[in-house]
Formats: structure tokens, sequence, C-alpha cells
């Protein structure tokens, strides 16, 4: 047993098969492996590693388990299995993200299976060093039901549909403390920490209050499902709240924007034709960021590779247009949205100097799921437990708007007041916005 | 999100409208599976074992999404566990129609499940999705396989749903 000092959490504890697990050469890795890629170009403390994250999610998914324990024993015939259950958990907890590429997400498309998943299931369920720590101890733990647990539904389906066998309520539920998308502790950690490290409070919400009043009931089926108690209601509210100005003040602000996708072409202008030399794990593993980028670097400066700027010179489109919210208000739903896309797009490639190279980028995104609006928020009235549902009892999430924005970039700087012009010219003239 | 996917959303709405139906998420992804199951790729879902049995990301972002742009309200019924989903006006406005097929697969499925409970629902989705993972599986074995994920159903309770999928000539009859 041992503990590890942490920024957000404090002394995180560990036993000595997670520790094993922390000092694989697997999970090491994630020191190398930025949390939010491109983002410390705009906030440059925001330098934190998958590898903290990491024993971050398990922390607080351990702290959601062991606040639940009580009611969840109460309810279901698992009584015997808290320990069995805490530390399958806890394991796939910890090993979540550990087969994220290079810069996150930008290597995913050249990849040959793309989605960082598939690394993550191949790891636990493949590699070495982690199968001898799963199999260690008194009692071993399957690494297929950890799997069940770090995996999302649509990658166990795709990459790996031999865990339908060992899929059980108990395992999908397990998922739910990591995934849910109101009180999931992936999200709860990274908001805290993403908010942390770039120096914003965007990300802070009551943690401790959420921890505080996260309970368990029996759904429609009588299946148990993560609820919040009524006295808890204002701190999930201050996390969805913390989630939304996070995703338009960060993830989705207009440089970061930009500098994915600048990041994205340099990758694939680099590795393109490479992806198959990191199929297995064993070369997988060298994939991290440092590497990834002394190979752009490498081509950059031979003039293979223009993106590779970004890097290096901060080299990379400036923003020259924002289209209006008004006329985003508009078009709010995606195929209206995307009409909306097309219109501009066309103004542009017809009406702009063709000397002039331009980028739109468009993000669409629900602030949060429709899953959120069904989650169960328990009052005891009269000694009887009454249960609403968290859309109709929140006054916080009707308001919260869909996440929208156009931008156009002008690929050189000295060209933004053209393409701002001709932009501006696309609001205005006839029969141009759909 | 694609405009298909908005697409036969806008339909699959569209059709409860017309029966007069206010269908809360349960509804709408086991209504919309069993019509993919019905007719095909032509539903541009993909649906995965999640929480309460088969469930499509796409579906769910699309009944955000028009939460989201004011074409579909929430409603919450006190007593209830969720919200339903309706919209005023005789149809939500969309692009083109859906085919035939799909018109004919989501009327099909509207009225079997409009006022099944999510409990039915959940249990014959799952057998379904089991029964499509492992097609050389025999009932039996189907049977724990759906108990295993689904362990507050009993084996009387699944059998029946085979049943029902069998009455319903969505599973042929086993052997």
């Amino acid at each position: 047993m041992g503990s590890i000092r942490d920024p957000i959490h404090g002394f995180v504890g560990y036993t000595d098969r997670e520790q094993a697990v922390i000092n694989s050469e697997a999970f090491q890795r994630l020191r190398f492996i930025g949390q939010l890629a491109t983002t410390p170009w705009l906030y440059p403390g925001a330098k934190h590693s998958r590898f903290e994250h990491s024993i971050g999610v398990m922390h607080v998914a351990s702290r959601i388990f062991n606040k639940i324990w009580e009611p969840l024993a109460e309810i279901t015939d698992w009584g015997g299995e808290k320990e069995g259950l805490r530390t399958v958990l806890r394991l796939g907890a910890l090993l979540h993200d550990v087969g994220h590429p290079a810069f996150s997400h930008a290597f995913e498309e050249v990849l040959p299976h793309g989605s960082h998943e598939y690394y993550t299931g191949r790891y636990i369920l493949e590699d070495e060093e982690l199968r001898e720590v799963f199999h260690s101890g008194a009692t071993g733990v399957l690494p297929e039901k950890a799997a069940a647990i770090a995996l999302g539904a649509k990658e166990k389906k795709k990459f790996f549909p031999e865990l339908l066998d060992v899929e059980t309520g108990q395992l999908q539920f397990l998922n739910t403390i990591l995934t849910s998308d109101l009180l999931g502790a992936d999200r709860m950690d990274y908001l805290l920490r993403d908010s942390h490290h770039a120096g914003v409070t965007y990300g802070h919400f009551d943690l401790e209050r959420v921890l505080d009043t996260i309970t368990v009931v029996i759904d429609e089926s009588g299946a148990p499902q993560l609820a919040i108690e009524k006295g808890g209601l204002e701190a999930a509210e201050g996390l969805i709240l913390a989630r939304y100005y996070m995703s338009t003040q960060v993830y989705y602000h207009h440089v970061r924007q930009i500098l994915d996708e600048w990041i994205r072409k340099a990758t694939v202008s680099v590795f393109e034709n490479r992806g198959a030399e990191f199929e297995e794990i064993g070369s997988h593993r060298t994939l991290t960021d440092d590497v990834a980028q002394v190979d752009i670097r490498d081509q950059w400066l031979e003039g293979n590779c223009a993106e590779g700027g970004v890097f290096f010179r901060r080299e990379h489109p400036r923003l020259a247009y924002s289209v209006p919210n008004e006329i985003i208000e508009r078009f709010k739903r995606p195929d209206r949205l995307k009409r909306l896309e097309r219109s501009l797009r066309r103004f542009m490639d017809g009406h702009l100097d063709k000397t002039i190279d331009h980028e739109v980028i468009v993000t669409d995104k629900a602030s949060v799921g429709a899953e959120v609006r069904d989650v169960p928020v328990v009052e005891e009235v009269a000694g009887s437990e009454r249960k609403h549902a968290f859309g109709a009892v929140s006054r916080v999430l009707a308001q919260l708007p869909r996440i929208q924005a156009m931008y156009v970039y002008a690929v050189d700087g000295d060209d933004r007041d053209s393409v701002k012009g001709v932009a501006r010219e696309w609001e205005t003239h006839p029969r141009t916005l759909p | 999100m694609t405009k298909n996917q908005i697409r036969f959303f806008v339909a699959l709405m569209n059709k409860c409208h017309e029966l007069g139906v206010k269908p809360n998420r349960t509804q709408l992804h086991k209504i919309a599976f069993f019509a993919k199951d019905s007719v095909g790729q032509v539903v541009p879902y993909e649906f995965v074992l999640h929480n309460y049995g088969p469930y499509s990301f796409e579906l769910d972002d699309a009944i955000q999404s028009l939460v989201d742009s004011g074409d579909l309200d929430a409603v919450y019924n006190p007593e209830g566990y969720g919200a339903s989903y309706s919209f005023e006006g005789s149809e939500l406005e969309g692009d083109e129609p859906v085919s035939e097929d799909v018109e004919d697969a989501l009327g099909r499925w509207v009225d079997e499940f409009a006022r099944k409970g999510t409990n039915e629902l959940e249990l014959y989705a799952t057998a379904l999705y089991v029964a499509r993972e492992k097609p050389d599986a025999s009932r039996e074995e189907l049977n724990d396989a759906v108990r295993k994920i689904k362990p507050h159903f009993s084996r009387g309770k699944v059998s029946e749903a085979f049943k029902w999928l069998e009455k319903k000539q969505v599973l042929d009859t086993a052997a």
C-alpha cells in the first residue's frame, strides 16, 4: 500500500496490485501523453498528463463506490462481493485511458484501428506485464472484467465482441460509475484537473457535495442506477455549468480548434503511411507526444510538413470571422446548421481570391446528453422516498444552450481582413443564407 | 450527427405523434432498434449494449439536438421516471421523407411498444440483441446470456421474452 500526492485530490492511496499497474511500462508511458493535446499552446500551464488523470479517475470512482455501497448492497444481492467489485472497478478506472496515442485524439486518424479504446483493450487483455499483475496475489482479477469496465459500449462491440461473454449487470453498473453523463468519475476528474492546470476557474464545482449526495436507486426495470439526493441538486447543476464553461472557454475555444486541426494535418502528413508501424502494442508503446514531435520537427525542418510550424514557431491560421450568434440561433438544428455551413463554404470558395487560403471550422455539441434529464433526484418525504427526474427539477438544465460556433480562419494572418470582408459579405448577400 | 440520422429521428417522432404517443428515451431506443432489425442498415444508428439494453449514442444525440433546437419538448410526469418527448403542430419539418419500408417498420414498432413499460421493452430488446450477437446459441444458452446481463429478470420472464419474439416473427421458433 502507498499513496501519491495529487494536486486535485490530495493523497491518493493505492494497493500493491495498483502500484504494480502504475509502475508498468504501459502505464508509465501515460506520463508522456498530454491530457489536453494542443491546449498548452493556448493555456501554457495545461501540461498535465493522462498519467495523473487516470489515477484521479480511479480515486473518484472509488469514492463514489464507497459512498453508494450500503444502499447498493441493500437493493441488490451483491452484498458479499464488495472487495472484488471495488478492486475491478479501480483497475478498470486506472487503465481506462492506457491506450491513448500521442496528442490524444489527433493520431487516431492514422492508426490502423483509429480509436484509442482499441489499444486500451489490447493493453488490458494482452500486455504481458499487466496480465501478470492481474493474475498475481491470492485472488487474481480477470483482465476481461477490467476491460468491460474501462471500455465504452461502442468500442467493446466493434473491437472486442468476445467481451459480451463476460458482460454482467454488475460490470455494466460499474462502467456507469466511470462514464455516467452527469455523475461519471472520468468527467469529474478532468473538469477539475484541466481547470486547475489551465489556470482558469470555469471547471470548478463542489465535488465534495456531489460525492456526499450521490446515491443509488432501483430503476424502472429493477436494475441499480446512480442518482443524486435532492440536497445535492445545486452541486450537480454546478457540475454541468462547469462542463459548459470549460467547453466554451477551453475545449472548443476557437484557437484550440485550429490548433487541433493543424496538429491533425501535421500528424497525417508525417505518419499517414506509417500507421502499421504502431499496430502492435509493443510498438504502439513508443508513440508518445515527444517522440511524435521529434518526427514532425524533422519533416518540418526539411520543408515536408508546413503544419509542423504550429509546434515550433506558433504558425497556424488566425481567426478572421465568427458567424454571429443571431444567425447560428436560426439554424440550431444540426441538419440546418450543416446547410448554413455549406452555404458559407460555397460562398467563401466562390468569392475569396484563389491565392488566399482559409479554413472553416464548425462546432456543434450538446452541453449535456439526453440521459442527464432522466437521472433520478431522490428526496425523503414523510419517511418515504420520492424520485424526480433531474430535468424536471433543475432550472439550470433547461437553460443550457447548445455549444455551436462557425469560424473562418485565414491561413496567413496577413489575409485576415480579406477573409473577414468576404465572410461579412456572405451574411448580407441576398440568397446566400439557406 | 448526420443528415440521415436527423431525418430518421424526425420520421420516428412524426410517427409517434401520428399515433398519439409521447415516447420516453427507452421507447425511442427500442422502437428504433426493432425498426433497424426489420429493415437493416437504412436505419442510420449503431446499437450497442448499454444500461437499458440496446442503445444508440447517435439517437440520444438526435433527441438532445431537437430539444436544444426547440423542435421537441421534454415533458415530465410527476409520478414517472424521466422525460417524454412531444411537439406542437401536425408534424416536424424534415428534409425528405424516409422510404416506405422504414415508415412501415416505424409504424409497426411504435404501435407495438407505445404502451409497453420500460421493463418489458428492455427485456425484449436485450433478448433480441443477444440472439443476433450469438446466432448459433440455443435458447437455453441465450436465456443464460440475457440473465447474466440483466440478472433482475427471472428465467421464466426471459423465456417469455423469447416466445414473444417468436410470436412476432422477429426470431424463428426454436427447434
